[in-house]
């Protein structure tokens, strides 16, 4: 019984980091009305940020967040002049090929210039308390906690500020916002920081909580993101964090079934399983994405 | 009187509280030219939608020939009769004017992987087919000079001819036509109802939606006037122009716009 | 480069004619030196994979970015009937194709029926499951340690083990590759996938089942993707899941984007200026793949179709009742 609540547990503070990915991809998704690719070198940067904090700087994770997330809201802005500034209304296809491209230079850009092996991320918060032969790691709660935080940040702010008004306003319908007044590129640029920032403390604490950053870490972290993220309905954000959470449990569950080498292959199941079976997500609407 | 070949039950579509279409009955007779008219939001395309199957009907039923279509799917609609053009032009613009209408004729040839590599007897027979028909379409509609062109490099007018030609391709009992002559100016649409005309004397059923009155009036036999998704007039020209239904539902939305 | 083009369309025989002699007479020119037999030989390997890739994004428009993954399979197919199942390699062939596409419909079904873009995504996970999945799968793939030991093709009882005999091997598997493609293209399926392209639901109004013909686009594309897999199985003699990474399935993405989606010569000359690059600059080896995706970020930003896509390639048609070139598949 303890081993199932030690999974579960396990699962959900996984799933933390996930939501926290998923709510980043959902918000980008949102105003910019597509998927972007960028999304997995985006994490990698945020989580390279934070490691280079932690063991050049030697400062605090709290630091090492801050890090992440002006790194990877830096890199946000980047991506938006490179791969959307020039066709604002651009094909579908541009925006993705564009984030493709920017992704692969990343990518590999990344193992030019941080180097293919894995880094040691030096541990943070090592203690743990037991609850009932129920193991949880400082590190565990700190993330929820994290987590918390950030969402609620992002909830106040899109509920009372004029901008996250017309953020909302944007990835409800851009052309009726537009003619409200609102600026939409300027939302646009914003948004996509916002998203893009989120995932770059995602990264951190993907660093924090393996003990490792990898260059190319990005692959697996951006599909888990888009996989959390169909799971609660692609835009939505509460709808993210559930489908974060929800594929960390799923995905420790079924290790505990399979070996940990399938971990990434049972994240690609769930997604797979979803799109047959109720492709609007878990929480979207109904029928609300097809075609 | 000829047998109704389209007719609609109750039909109607909900979004959410906005009620697009509104319980319409109407019944196209076979051979006849049907306009429906109604001002800006009346729900003609969704109309036209519900009727080829884009989108799901929420209530009532659609009949072809008697049978019931309700719900059929939008991708075997040409198969059983009946074709559309678009309101905001469809065409394949990165085709060739043939090949556009090519496309149309899909559903009347059967060749398949196998025949299209080694070009066997069917394949050449299915092509030789649709090339002739196909450029006999675009003769038609006037078309046949720009055959190899591409469809995105046609004029506004043009490629609406061309949307009516592909549509005829698929040969069917029931052309409907969204906005046929819109954004045209008078020459291009005295054109355009030339060749409804032309269509309509071939023995096809047209049903057109429409803003032009004047067109409207002259060229249709029958018109179901729609307002705010209901059905508020159904009858000739003559009959509709003098509804006070029909004249205050104009009337009031030119004042609101 | 337009009276060029102009004089290939008029003189359409005769300039395949001189293609095919060029290709032909070439192996004889570098026949002593096997460096650039290789990459002669990576050339056209390479163009049999974008031409897959471009059956796909480029005819029907749906976005598949894992083309690595059918890749992955057709070589892995191909190793384990050689070494396993002592299948020769003309057996082999198609058997590796079908398997790819088999495995392509199986992801089709859920996906090609919604937006796009879920198609890229699954896409992509999927050429990399199939990575996983040979990792871990280890009493059926040797995992990690690949499958060495798949023995030399043969002809007619000769055996071709020479980067001479494989480069003929390859052109003749290009050639047809090229030769079923315009084809296909050119009949009422090619006409179909284009049509979606353009417009799905206009498409749909026509009649065609589009999400049936999507997944039908699918698997043809795949299938000359798992050919080359076997090819690669065979000219290797040795296929690991390394080989087959998501970077794999971007080099070939760039070399379709690149070329030019759309058109059939696109891809070729995707291959040949995407293999040939790095070749030429070899202290940029490392940075190969950041030359690929610096190549897609200039070609959106500069020449949005491609080098050999659109404009003067894709459409030119004069007024007249004469065909220009092969229409839309040219």
């Amino acid at each position: 019984m303890n081993y199932y609540l030690q999974t579960l547990v396990d699962g959900i503070a996984q799933g933390s980091i996930y939501a926290l990915m998923a709510i980043g991809f959902a918000m980008i998704m949102g105003i910019l009305g597509l998927v972007t690719f960028t999304h997995g070198e985006v994490i990698m940067i945020g989580a390279f940020a934070g490691f280079y904090a932690l063991t050049f700087l030697k400062t605090g994770i709290f630091v090492a967040l801050v890090a992440g997330f002006a790194a990877a809201w830096i890199l946000g802005l980047v991506i938006e002049l490179i791969c959307y500034r020039r066709w604002p209304k651009g094909p579908d296809e541009t925006w993705l090929i564009t984030t493709i491209g920017v992704s692969t230079v990343l990518k590999s850009g990344a193992q030019i210039v941080l180097g293919t092996e894995q880094q040691l991320v030096p541990d943070v918060y090592t203690g743990f308390w037991t609850l009932g032969g129920v193991r949880i790691l400082h590190i565990q709660v700190f993330m929820l906690v994290v987590l918390f935080i950030l969402s609620a940040g992002l909830w106040l702010f899109l509920k009372k500020t004029r901008t996250g008004l017309e953020l909302k306003a944007v990835s409800m319908d851009k052309t009726a916002a537009a003619l409200l007044g609102v600026d939409v590129r300027r939302i646009l640029v914003i948004g996509n920081a916002i998203g893009c920032a989120l995932c770059g403390v995602s990264g951190v604490l993907l660093g924090v909580y393996y003990n490792s950053v990898h260059a190319v870490m990005g692959g697996s972290a951006g599909l888990k993101s888009f996989a959390s993220a169909v799971l609660g309905g692609l835009t939505s954000i509460p709808g993210a964090a559930i489908g974060g959470i929800l594929l960390g449990i799923f995905e420790n569950v079924g290790v505990l079934f399979f070996s940990s080498g399938w971990r990434d292959v049972i994240a690609f199941l769930i997604l797979i399983a979803v799109l047959l079976v109720r492709p609007s997500g878990l929480l979207g609407r109904k029928g609300a994405e097809k075609v | 009187m000829s047998d109704v070949i389209l007719e609609t039950r109750a039909l109607s579509k909900h979004f959410g509280g906005l009620k697009a279409v509104d319980s319409v009955d109407m019944s196209v007779r076979e051979g006849t030219i049907h306009g429906i008219i109604g001002p800006n939001g009346a729900g003609k395309t969704t109309f036209f939608n519900l009727l080829t199957g884009l989108i799901e009907v929420t209530r009532g039923a659609v009949l072809f020939g008697g049978r019931d279509i309700t719900g059929i799917p939008p991708e075997r609609v040409a198969g059983i009769g009946m074709s559309r053009t678009f309101q905001n032009i469809k065409l394949f613009r990165f085709m060739t004017v043939l090949d556009n209408v090519k496309v149309g004729f899909h559903t009347r040839t059967k060749t398949g992987l196998l025949g299209a590599v080694v070009r066997n007897a069917a394949f050449r027979a299915d092509e030789t087919f649709v090339a002739e028909q196909g450029l006999e379409l675009l003769d038609f509609v006037g078309l046949r000079k720009q055959a190899y062109n591409l469809a995105a490099n046609l004029s506004y007018g043009t490629q609406r001819r061309l949307e009516i030609a592909r549509a005829l391709a698929t040969d069917p009992k029931v052309l409907l036509l969204d906005e046929p002559a819109a954004g045209m100016n008078p020459s291009e649409k005295s054109e355009v109802m030339e060749l409804i005309r032309k269509i309509s004397s071939l023995g096809r059923t047209i049903v057109v939606i429409e803003h032009d009155m004047k067109l409207i009036m002259n060229l249709c036999d029958v018109i179901t006037v729609l307002n705010q998704g209901l059905k508020i007039c159904e009858g000739t020209p003559a009959e509709v122009r003098n509804d006070p239904d029909v004249i205050s539902a104009y009337l009031g939305h030119a004042r609101g716009a | 480069m337009k009276a060029l083009v102009r004089m290939v369309q008029r003189h359409g025989t005769l300039s395949m004619l001189c293609a095919a002699g060029v290709l032909l007479a070439v192996p004889f020119l570098i026949r002593g030196n096997d460096y650039l037999l290789r990459i002669a030989i990576n050339i056209l390997l390479y163009s049999v994979l974008a031409t897959s890739l471009n059956m796909i994004n480029g005819y029907s428009g749906q976005f598949n970015i894992g083309q690595a993954g059918f890749y992955c399979i057709g070589a892995y197919t191909a190793a384990i009937l050689a070494t396993r199942y002592g299948v020769g390699f003309w057996l082999a062939l198609p058997a590796s194709g079908l398997i790819a596409a088999l495995s392509s419909v199986l992801l089709g079904i859920p996906t090609a029926r919604l937006r796009g873009i879920f198609l890229a995504i699954c896409t992509l996970g999927f050429s990399e499951i199939v990575r996983l999945t040979i990792l871990n799968w280890i009493e059926f793939t040797r995992g990690p340690m690949g499958i060495p030991g798949i023995p030399f093709p043969t002809f007619f009882g000769y055996e071709i083990s020479s980067n001479f005999g494989f480069y003929f091997l390859i052109l003749t598997i290009a050639a047809v590759t090229l030769f079923v493609c315009h084809r296909v293209l050119n009949s009422r399926i090619g006409r179909a996938w284009i049509a979606i392209r353009e417009d799905e639901l206009a498409a749909k109004s026509m009649g065609i089942p589009t999400t049936r013909y999507k997944i039908y686009n699918l698997a043809f594309g795949t299938f000359w993707a798992g050919a080359a897999g076997c090819f690669y199985a065979y000219l290797s003699s040795y296929v690991s899941a390394d080989s087959f990474t998501l970077d794999e399935g971007f080099a070939i993405l760039c070399m379709v984007l690149v070329g030019g989606p759309g058109s059939l010569i696109g891809p070729l000359v995707g291959a040949f200026f995407l293999v040939v690059l790095p070749e030429m600059f070899r202290f940029l080896a490392e940075y190969r793949l950041v030359i690929f995706g610096l190549a897609i970020l200039v070609t959106m930003h500069v020449r949005p179709q491609g080098i050999a896509g659109g404009g003067v390639f894709a459409a030119i048609a004069p007024d007249s009742e004469e065909p220009a070139g092969k229409g839309a598949a040219s």
